[in-house]
């Protein structure tokens, strides 16, 4: 018993060096999961918050920490949720959906609870609140034009029921700014800042729109139907959201047409391979490749038509955009996944594995994520 | 068939899940709200005729199965002999137990199909 604890310190004190010196996704998750497992909750938790501050766009970081909260706060979802059973109310909707939202980061969650509340207290301006903050985050991934409106309804619906909810109002001028509706921000800024002077955000936000007024955009509506078009904000909107969120990165990258080219020639060596290629998300050839059996043009095509429909499809179901996909037809297997602004497609036969398509799209993703 | 969806439905993470024929006809339907029906049954149909089309311009066959994972949810369509079935999922879920599922679902509805 001794020795095998012994081995499991070891290890710990193995990882933690690790950890300590070259942090991966990988290597924080499982010292997160070794705390968990040797009931070291709080360290465990610790670790969890590090790794989601150095690694905020990892699903796997994402997942564990909020394993980790979920332990700490399933004492208090199974009462509301019980609670709720027996008589459902508007104060137990609204924090059930700030714990999945805030605490957890669960934001399919924390929606689902907030629909569900607003279906039955529409007065709520907190759960319109945390709808119009998902509604807004989404924005900020897919950046279409439904999560826009709806963010900005929730928003405008949250600040007409509580007058002093000052987050909804914040927010809202802060969507308006984004999207150049300069006009729109100026007066609800200034109406926060009446009651709250010292937001140093907000302040910010007003002396900017200030200094660009110049720049604002005449109609709101061509305005957000160009940033779905780009799939990005304006130079001034990208500005305006790092006021709030000094992480927030760049949606797209620009890679050389040779290099992608060179990339795709190195899947030759793949037993079963037969071509890949490489799309803008606009659906123009980028790159191509094939080892002969399937035109390259043609693959293309088909990428593009799969590729459009999909993403048709996601943005009708309001399920964000299109990230990847895997399609088994008498050809072969096809993978696919968009990153950062290009849309890449591969297809292989047997011998070729699924795990050795889903290699291929890991390589691409570590292609454009290392540039 | 209605049994079948009605299963599959309680499964974790499945939001809807339907059949529909390869030239878009929905043959049975189980849809939750918050999700359209009709609106679904239209996605599934016109996703399952464009790709279908852009194999056959590639030269291959119908597609057996097709996955695809979006920002906020995943849809899935298996071949059930002459149909697919096509099932909503939500994107937190485990895919490879949601997987069995779908795939024992589907194996019911094609002996139902041949049975008929």
């Amino acid at each position: 018993m001794g020795l095998f604890d012994g081995t499991k310190r070891r290890q710990l004190n193995d990882l933690e060096r690790e950890v300590l010196a070259n942090p991966t996704p990988q290597n924080m998750v499982s010292l997160i999961e070794r705390y968990m497992a040797a009931g070291d909750e709080a360290k465990a938790l610790e670790m969890a918050r590090k790794a989601v501050e150095k690694f905020p766009n990892s699903e796997k970081v994402q997942t564990t920490y909020q394993n980790v909260r979920r332990l700490q706060l399933q004492g208090e979802i199974t009462e509301i949720s019980k609670a709720l059973r027996r008589s459902p109310g508007k104060s137990l909707y609204e924090r059930l959906a700030s714990i999945y939202h805030s605490e957890l980061g669960n934001r399919t969650k924390a929606f689902e609870t907030a629909l569900e509340g607003l279906a039955k207290f529409p007065q709520s301006d907190g759960l319109h609140l945390i709808s119009g903050l998902i509604r807004m985050d989404r924005f900020h991934t897919d950046f279409l034009a439904n999560d826009f409106t709806e963010a900005i309804h929730h928003f405008e619906k949250a600040a007409s029921i509580n007058s002093n909810n000052y987050k909804s109002l914040v927010n809202l001028a802060r969507l308006f700014a984004e999207a150049g509706a300069f006009y729109k921000a100026k007066p609800i800024l200034e109406q926060v800042l009446r009651a709250n002077p010292g937001d140093t955000n907000a302040d910010t936000l007003y002396r900017f729109i200030g200094d660009n007024l110049d720049k604002a955009h005449a109609s709101l509506d061509d305005a957000v139907a160009e940033i779905e078009t780009r799939r990005e904000l304006s130079p001034e909107g990208e500005q305006i959201r790092r006021i709030f969120d000094a992480t927030a990165g760049a949606s797209s990258v620009q890679v050389e047409q040779t290099k992608v080219e060179a990339f795709l020639a190195g899947f030759e060596s793949m037993n079963g391979y037969k071509c890949s290629s490489v799309l803008t998300r606009d659906g123009h050839p980028h790159a191509s490749h094939t080892r002969g059996m399937v035109p390259k043009d043609r693959f293309s095509k088909f990428l593009q038509d799969v590729y459009s429909c999909s993403e048709d499809a996601s943005r009708k179901m309001d399920i964000g955009t299109f990230v990847s996909g895997e399609l088994d037809t008498s050809l072969g297997r096809v993978a696919m996944a968009e990153w950062k602004g290009y849309v890449f497609g591969i297809l292989a036969d047997a011998p070729a594995k699924k795990e050795d398509l889903n290699a291929a799209v890991e390589k691409f993703v570590s292609l454009l994520s290392v540039g | 068939m209605k049994e079948v969806l009605v299963n599959l439905n309680k499964e974790v993470g499945v939001k809807g899940s339907m059949i529909v024929t390869r030239d878009g006809v929905v043959v049975a339907s189980e849809i939750l709200p918050p999700l359209n029906g009709d609106a679904v049954a239209a996605i599934a149909s016109n996703s399952i005729q464009r790709v279908n089309a852009s194999l056959r311009e590639l030269g291959g066959n119908n597609f057996a199965r097709y996955l695809f994972n979006s920002t906020y949810g995943k849809m899935i369509f298996t071949e059930t002999g002459d149909a697919y079935l096509v099932v909503v999922l939500d994107k937190h879920i485990n895919i490879d137990f949601t997987m069995l599922a779908v795939q024992s679902a589907s194996r019911k509805i094609k002996n139902l199909g041949s049975m008929a």
